[in-house]
């Protein structure tokens, strides 16, 4: 499987008669987006904005965030199972415009509450620095915004796509997932034919045989919020009985995989260019061999969960015949133990292994596993909150929620989105003092 | 020019020179005199620092009258007047590290004072006291005494000036655990990989989240007579009558709720709502009893399969709870069974 | 999440049915889920009645 990714950079995004991508700026017909997106009858309209990096300008209620990409070869293949019928992703030609992000908001989606009741749910703020504090220990630090949001340094089309009366709130998230893609998709496509700024080819040729064998154990979701029918993960497959299997890590970059309706944490953006995926094929040939990814779920069930733990870590020793494996899981304690439960076996089996986990909240353990063998665990997320000054402008679901959510705000660091993810690009931890 | 920083030393019978083993009987007493580590002290201190005292007291005394000790000692610090007080270092004498870990909280806590120690890492004085107390790392004996009370006297400026610690490992001081936030020079995902392949090639490695280890309690004996029993029904579902009354937070809740179920056969989904962000509350919302079984609880009981329902039933949440805090809502439901005079509880949890 | 309840020490845990609804089965028929807590419960007396040493899951 080769996948060569045909990366245009995006530095600036504007309004005009016809999309397309020139000398760096994506000129987007938003009539025609709109049209594109109201293809969808649960969607009445879809308002359109735009956010860039250092604005006075506030996002809430977002709903997902994705990195505008279209299929090349073949063609029109974009996101498998939910945009196209169910095909092979992950070979091929695939147009990718860097520096650009769709955010769409779900403008039925509470979540925090900010007050007269009125529910802000997760922001993103584009100013150029945020306050981060953590009111236990006293810690207060200005830090440049892009430190803290992996979005925050992207230029964002701004989607609030609006449901149609009567739709059911299954058909509601269904259609936001579906507009989300959608705009990604129409962006890339309709950016045109230039030549690329720069080209990756993904592609995991032999590696020297004395290099340790590495799999990664990727978990995909956590059905302690189990998937709804029609929920789309894994080629559209919404993955409620999921067996741990095999992929290819193209196709996870590629379409394959988006994340759930409401998952903390894990933005489709974070799946395109999930960090451990890229960071293994970075050392694949010089310091590891990659040998593949295993996906799975977190489960509700005993028995469910000790037969994810038994078949993901056979997966692992006996069919990819790993040395070692690392781990992800989405936010929550149930997937950390689901994940610990199938390092743990690994190690039992004499596979090395070493996960991702995020310990946030109060900034004191919670204790979810307890086994000497894992003893290697890098923290993705930080403790502490986001304090926002007042903004100029604020992209909500509602004028009311808008007009709430210019002045100031405290946003726990796991809602300010874009400041962990649980695949592993974000440099913000913590530290022990 | 400005006043001097008073700087007080507490010493052990040994460090103090007051005897071995014989005279670790001593109670706490002040010397103006410089004593042992005091004199390397005094070649540490700048012009504008000064050492005004060091009580010395024998480590039995201070083990078995623990509070009595600091309350004397407190008393001479009092007379002494220092804004720092330097404790030990206690290195790996364990009598030692407690009573200069208990000082120091209490000087800080009572007196306001700059307090610090330094001890090896395995003093049980470390794991009882690093957490409130400032406790410089040192080797398991008197070899270092002068870098040792170089680094203590370093903190204590640093803390006079207010300035932010630096992490433990620069700084020098057992880790209090305390989280931080940080901006790591790599992304999460290129640290997991080298620790990864650190752990491949067997070359060191730091986990940066160290684990947790429990010693779990002893078994609770069984009850041969449930029938004449009081039984208890506890969630940390965060079953909450409509409205959350208490306020239980939805994620790592600091409290619990007591609600009474006195007189009901059953729990109506239109009084409760649940408090809990962790799992998809649909299904207990729609029958409470799917997390708390009040209603097949009130059959067993009038079968007489146990003898009499708690009239209350207790409720927080769980998720994402840290250890010390589950511990606290733990003890404080323990106590209120226990007035209540209830025998056996069965927990649900999700 | 009985791993967990192991991991803390707690002596005596009966499996549940699922982290949604411990004590309940959402696509049961209302009689099948109230005898599903009834002997989920019943479990749980059982267990408090049975000598244990360490964490032991009642099944």
């Amino acid at each position: 499987m080769r996948l060569t990714l045909e990366q245009h950079q995006v530095r600036e995004i504007a309004w005009g008669s016809r999309t397309k991508l020139d000398l760096g700026v994506l000129t987007v017909d938003r009539d025609e987006l709109v049209a594109e997106l109201l293809r969808d009858e649960r969607l009445t309209s879809a308002d359109l904005d735009l956010a860039s990096p250092g604005e006075a300008c506030r996002m809430v209620q977002l709903f997902d965030v994705v990195e505008p990409r279209a299929r090349l070869e073949p063609a029109g293949a974009d996101f498998p199972g939910i945009l196209s019928p169910v095909q092979a992703c992950g070979n091929g030609r695939t147009r990718v415009l860097r520096g650009a992000a769709v955010a769409v908001l779900d403008p039925t989606a509470p979540s925090a509450q900010l007050g007269r009741g009125l529910q802000a749910g997760h922001v993103l703020d584009m100013a150029p620095e945020v306050l981060l504090t953590q009111p236990r220990t006293g810690f207060s630090r200005r830090l440049p915004s892009t430190d803290v949001s992996l979005y925050a340094g992207l230029r964002h089309v701004v989607v609030v796509p609006r449901i149609a009366a009567g739709v059911s709130p299954d058909g509601a998230s269904q259609a936001l997932r579906v507009a989300s893609l959608r705009a990604a998709v129409y962006l890339a496509a309709h950016a045109g034919g230039g030549p690329p700024d720069d080209q990756q080819v993904l592609e995991l040729g032999p590696a020297p045989p004395d290099l340790p064998r590495v799999a990664y154990v990727y978990q995909l979701h956590s059905h302690q919020i189990p998937t709804l029918p029609g929920e789309p993960l894994l080629y559209g497959d919404n993955c409620r009985r999921l067996l741990p299997t095999l992929l290819h890590p193209n196709e996870v970059l590629d379409g394959a995989v988006v994340r759930s309706y409401y998952q903390l944490n894990m933005e489709t953006y974070g799946i395109q260019n999930n960090a451990i995926i890229l960071d293994l094929y970075r050392r694949h040939g010089r310091e590891l061999n990659f040998v593949g990814v295993v996906v799975n779920v977190a489960n509700q069930m005993a028995e469910e969960r000790e037969r994810c733990t038994t078949m993901s870590a056979n997966l692992v020793r006996w069919i990819l015949k790993a040395d070692g494996a690392v781990f992800s899981k989405t936010i929550g304690g149930a997937p950390h133990v689901d994940m610990a439960l199938v390092a743990e076996r690994c190690e039992e089996l004499g596979v090395k292994t070493a996960m991702l986990v995020s310990i946030a909240g109060e900034g004191q353990d919670s204790a979810l596993f307890n086994s000497p063998a894992l003893d290697a665990i890098v923290s993705a997320a930080t403790v502490g909150t986001v304090a926002l000054e007042p903004t100029e402008r604020v992209i909500a679901g509602s004028p009311a929620l808008a007009e709430v959510a210019q002045g100031a705000m405290t946003v726990g660091a796991g809602r300010f989105v874009g400041s962990v993810d649980h695949l592993g690009a974000g440099r913000l931890t913590s530290a022990r003092y | 020019m400005a006043e001097r920083t008073r700087v007080a030393l507490y010493l052990n019978q040994f460090f103090g020179q007051l005897g071995g083993e014989e005279a670790a009987g001593a109670k706490p007493r002040l010397e103006r005199e410089v004593k042992g580590p005091g004199r390397a002290l005094l070649g540490l201190l700048d012009a504008s620092e000064e050492l005004v005292g060091t009580i010395v007291c024998g480590d039995s005394y201070a083990g078995d009258h623990p509070e009595l000790a600091v309350a004397e000692c407190l008393a001479l610090l009092r007379e002494l007047q220092p804004d720092v007080l330097l404790a030990g270092p206690a290195f790996n004498a364990g009598r030692y590290g407690v009573a200069c870990g208990a000082l120091c909280k209490a000087a800080a806590s009572e007196l306001g004072l700059c307090a610090i120690t330094g001890m090896f890492e395995e003093n049980p004085g470390a794991e009882l006291y690093r957490r409130d107390v400032l406790i410089v790392r040192t080797g398991m004996n008197a070899a270092t005494m002068r870098d040792t009370l170089a680094t203590m006297l370093r903190l204590a400026r640093k803390q006079r000036l207010a300035e932010p610690l630096g992490l433990p490992a620069a700084d020098g001081y057992l880790e209090q655990g305390k989280l931080q936030p940080a901006v790591a020079e790599q992304p999460a995902a290129n640290r997991l990989v080298d620790m990864l392949l650190a752990k491949l090639h067997g070359q060191p490695f730091r986990t940066e989240v160290p684990l947790p280890v429990f010693t779990p309690p002893p078994a609770p004996e069984p009850l041969d007579d449930l029938g004449t029993k009081l039984v208890a029904l506890i969630t940390d579902g965060g079953l909450v009558p409509a409205g959350n009354p208490d306020g239980i937070e939805a994620a790592a809740a600091t409290k619990f709720g007591v609600y009474s179920v006195a007189g009901r056969d059953s729990l109506d989904s239109v009084d409760y709502d649940v408090s809990h962000g962790g799992y998809d509350n649909r299904y207990v919302k729609a029958d409470p009893h799917r997390l708390v079984p009040l209603d097949v609880a009130r059959e067993l009981e009038r079968e007489g399969r146990i003898g009499r329902l708690y009239e209350n039933f207790l409720s927080t949440t769980g998720l994402t709870n840290p250890v010390q805090n589950s511990r606290r809502l733990g003890q404080g439901m323990a106590e209120h069974l226990k007035a209540a005079g209830v025998e056996a509880v069965i927990l649900t949890s999700t | 999440m009985t791993p967990v309840a192991e991991m803390v020490g707690s002596h005596r845990i009966v499996l549940g049915n699922g982290i949604v609804h411990p004590l309940g089965a959402a696509e049961a028929s209302p009689q099948e889920e109230h005898a599903l807590r009834r002997r989920l419960v019943e479990r749980a007396l059982d267990a408090l009645a049975t000598p244990v040493a360490a964490p032991t899951i009642f099944r």
